[in-house]
């Protein structure tokens, strides 16, 4: 589903992708660990189109997706920070994507699906109120809800509890996983927490100084998930798996 | 351009489009006139423009300014540092009349500035009878410019001021007396250097706005040739007896005045500090 | 009242409000007492006279002009300067200073010399029959030239505050540039944009300096409100001079509390 190789981002001297290679499978949930400045992030905004690689390819849905806009690309992202629309409505907020679509679906059609999306992320009744009006842990569920409502094929997520304290976060990351296997996308998500990585992914990726240095599997998905077949159990490194390793090659 | 963010994924072409927009409306708009200025002010040679400056009356005009300036920019000065201690590091009743008439004169035209102290000390004024009584003079003469010009550039220094030390907080003042600091000590070693770059820009701003006032000055001063004429005046005067070469020749000292303050203060605003102030400048209606 | 740990309340206070009494509120109630011992008589015969009305009606409707104006143009200046990097752009963000620090009689005369029929800029537009020196629209010119600032200095920090992924999830999320615009950067510029318009007609409404050169000061035409102020001391009319004066002082504290809700609101949610 999403298929990078090659990927190299150079700023000043500082390497920030060096012919990265990676590959998500459809319906994957997958984590990318690593240590600040390891191009977690940046490889998180190219292959969403907010930054340019150097060189390299990006497949999206086994189609070229280097010159595609960032909207153009099916994809949603979540950000750290929420990126909320602060002056609209929470209804509006999550409404905006389909309220941009040309041709726009029918009031009725978005109303409706503003009303699921609160439902899915547990926020029911919430729609009139201002994103200042909420939590951290609400704000990121509307974020969540914002980004699920135009029906992304992948998700993209930048250290999405990043600014949550344990407890929020703990709960939110089984409704990241359940809304994943209800809606079947394929989730990438940046964390800087090992084990929140390992308990949520069924794969987790370890960069460090833009190269992929090793993978594991995670306890998100229990055997004979589509991801099973290589992904290698009990390991204590973190060996690529035999399908990286020939992107890498 | 060394951008990565696509902003909002605007092509480079409408990027460029506005870029170019916005160079040619401030070309047209803000450069032209300053443009003009300088040409205009050479048109006669260097010679013709060496003669205006230091005409006997240019050279009274621009005596007279400075002695305004240095009047105006001390007292104003002490003022708005008075004021910033007093708004920004006590709470107490009439504290937000204090600060609203310190933002006042910003929003009251030049001529109303002006105009207020005829009525306090004109021959028709409040205290009129009593000063010709006396035989002091207040309007048309100096103490009549000085006035109008300390009414008009009160809160430039305040106005920088105030939002910078509501901002820094008082941490450190205290800190410096719980270690055994007096009142002057705390002040001169702790709160001054802390401001010393807002307060250098307020009193830039104060100081070019002084000599460059026009309106104010002109109802109270009765252009009186060589007397009470300060260098916009004598400016108007050259002007409309069509000596034109002469007028912009003069001019262009207040200009080269007023290019020095901003040059001065984007490079005060390079060392970081005044851009946060940025946004409250702004407020304070900026500048002159 | 804080806890007086600080020293210097006393001194400070002192100075502040002996100041302010003597320099702003004395000569200000001082204005406003001299208006309001006119006679009803000659203030009605002043307010009803033609050639005030229409000094009102050209300060008013020029500045309001100049101010529209200034929406778009600032607005387009503040954008550039806080989005794009470029040769040029701190060059650029001076030169929106210029009117702001040029002394008004140096702008008023180099305006004029620009726009006189056979000025730099008059040559261009007398073919095309547009008339601007001595006329209202020079008026207007040069009242542009004053407010312009206002409305970018106002916008730009707000502008600069505003969340950059905000921007980028609208254009994730399918948004147009011209819809991400209008829809998410806009709204939360628009008190900014609102109070730079009120300061800068606020400026431009009792500004002289920079407009006696180029109107003309025709009566009924192009005479405006602060030059009709100064005429009338010229012809020793000294309860018509604080007459008008006071209209116009409390027309800026009317300005001055509009534009203080204005601040309230642009500055409320930024501030932190």
């Amino acid at each position: 589903m999403i298929r990078v190789q090659g990927l190299s981002k150079q700023v000043g001297a500082t390497r920030i992708l060096d012919e990265l290679s990676l590959h998500v499978a459809e319906g994957g949930f997958v984590a990318l660990l690593g240590p600040s400045g390891s191009g977690k992030t940046t490889l998180l905004r190219v292959i969403a189109g907010l930054e340019h690689a150097d060189a390299g390819t990006l497949h999206l849905a086994g189609r070229p997706a280097r010159d595609l806009p960032p909207g153009g690309r099916g994809l949603g992202f979540v950000f750290q920070g929420y990126a909320l629309f602060e002056h609209m409505t929470v209804a509006r907020n999550i409404a905006f994507g389909l309220h941009v679509r040309r041709p726009r679906p029918p009031r009725r059609e978005i109303a409706d699906t503003v009303e699921r999306m609160l439902a899915l992320v547990r926020l029911p009744g919430l729609g009139d109120r201002l994103p200042s009006q909420l939590s951290g842990g609400q704000r990121q569920r509307v974020a969540l809800a914002r980004t699920l409502a135009v029906e992304p094929r992948i998700l993209l997520l930048d250290e999405p509890f990043g600014a949550l304290d344990r407890q929020v976060r703990e709960e939110l990351r089984g409704e990241l996983r359940r809304i994943h296997d209800a809606l079947g996308t394929t989730t990438l998500f940046v964390t800087h927490d090992h084990e929140e990585a390992m308990a949520l992914a069924d794969r987790a990726l370890m960069l460090d100084r833009g190269r992929l240095v090793g993978e594991r599997a995670g306890q998100g998905r229990p055997a004979g998930a589509v991801v099973a077949a290589h992904a290698p159990q009990d390991r204590p490194a973190w060996p690529l798996s035999p399908a990286n390793r020939i992107l890498e090659a | 351009m060394p951008r990565s963010r696509p902003g909002l994924g605007e092509a480079p072409a409408w990027r460029g489009l506005l870029i170019g927009a916005a160079l040619l409306l401030a070309a047209w708009l803000l450069v032209l006139p300053l443009l003009v200025l300088f040409v205009e002010a050479f048109s006669g040679g260097v010679a013709a423009f060496t003669a205006a400056v230091t005409n006997p009356d240019a050279a009274a005009a621009i005596r007279l300014t400075l002695v305004v300036a240095a009047i105006v920019v001390p007292a104003n000065t002490v003022f708005g540092v008075a004021a910033a201690w007093c708004i920004t590091r006590f709470r107490f009743r009439g504290r937000r009349l204090l600060q609203v008439l310190v933002g006042l004169p910003f929003s009251v035209s030049p001529v109303v500035s002006g105009l207020v102290w005829v009525l306090m000390f004109g021959a028709q004024g409040w205290f009129g009878p009593l000063l010709s009584d006396t035989g002091l003079r207040i309007v048309f003469a100096l103490p009549g410019i000085v006035l109008a010009t300390l009414f008009v550039t009160l809160p430039f220094v305040a106005g920088q001021l105030i939002p910078l030390m509501g901002a820094q907080g008082v941490a450190e003042e205290e800190a410096a007396l719980v270690l055994g600091a007096t009142g002057p000590q705390m002040f001169l070693r702790v709160t001054l250097p802390k401001i010393r770059w807002g307060l250098l820009q307020g009193v830039l701003l104060c100081s070019a706005r002084s000599m460059g006032e026009f309106g104010a000055v002109s109802v109270v001063s009765g252009r009186i040739r060589g007397l009470t004429n300060t260098v916009p005046l004598h400016i108007e005067v050259l002007y409309q007896e069509y000596d034109i070469a002469a007028a912009f020749g003069v001019a262009t000292l207040l200009a080269g005045v007023a290019l020095l303050t901003i040059v001065l203060r984007a490079g005060l605003d390079l060392r970081g500090e005044a851009l946060r102030v940025r946004g409250s400048q702004a407020r304070l209606a900026v500048a002159a | 009242m804080r806890r007086p740990v600080l020293p210097g309340f006393g001194l400070a206070t002192g100075v502040t409000g002996v100041y302010l009494g003597l320099l702003v509120l004395l000569p200000l109630a001082g204005l406003l007492a001299k208006a309001g011992t006119t006679e009803p008589g000659r203030a009605w015969a002043l307010f009803a006279d033609p050639r005030t009305l229409s000094a009102f009606r050209v300060s008013f409707g020029v500045s309001a002009g100049a101010a529209l104006v200034s929406v778009p143009v600032g607005l387009l200046l503040a954008w550039v300067l806080e989005r794009y990097r470029f040769p040029g752009r701190r060059l650029l963000d001076a030169a929106v200073d210029l009117p702001l620090a040029l002394p008004t009689a140096v702008a008023g005369i180099a305006l004029t010399t620009l726009y006189v029929p056979d000025g730099w800029m008059g040559r261009l537009l007398a073919p095309l029959g547009i008339a601007v020196a001595f006329t209202p629209l020079g008026i207007g010119v040069a009242l542009l030239f004053v407010a312009l600032p206002f409305v970018v200095r106002a916008v730009q920090p707000v502008l600069a505050g505003l969340d950059p992924e905000a921007d980028e999830a609208a254009v994730i999320l399918g948004a147009t540039p011209w819809q991400a615009f209008r829809l998410v950067v806009l709204p939360p510029l628009l008190p900014a944009v609102a109070t730079g318009a009120a300061l800068g007609f606020a400026r431009a409404v009792g500004e002289y300096g920079s407009v006696i050169f180029i109107a003309g000061n025709r009566p009924m035409v192009s005479e405006i409100v602060p030059l009709l102020i100064v005429t009338k001391l010229e012809q020793y009319d000294i309860p018509g001079a604080a007459l008008l004066g006071a209209a116009m002082l409390l027309l800026s504290f009317v300005l001055l509390a509009g534009i203080n809700r204005l601040q309230g609101r642009s500055g409320g949610r930024h501030a932190a």
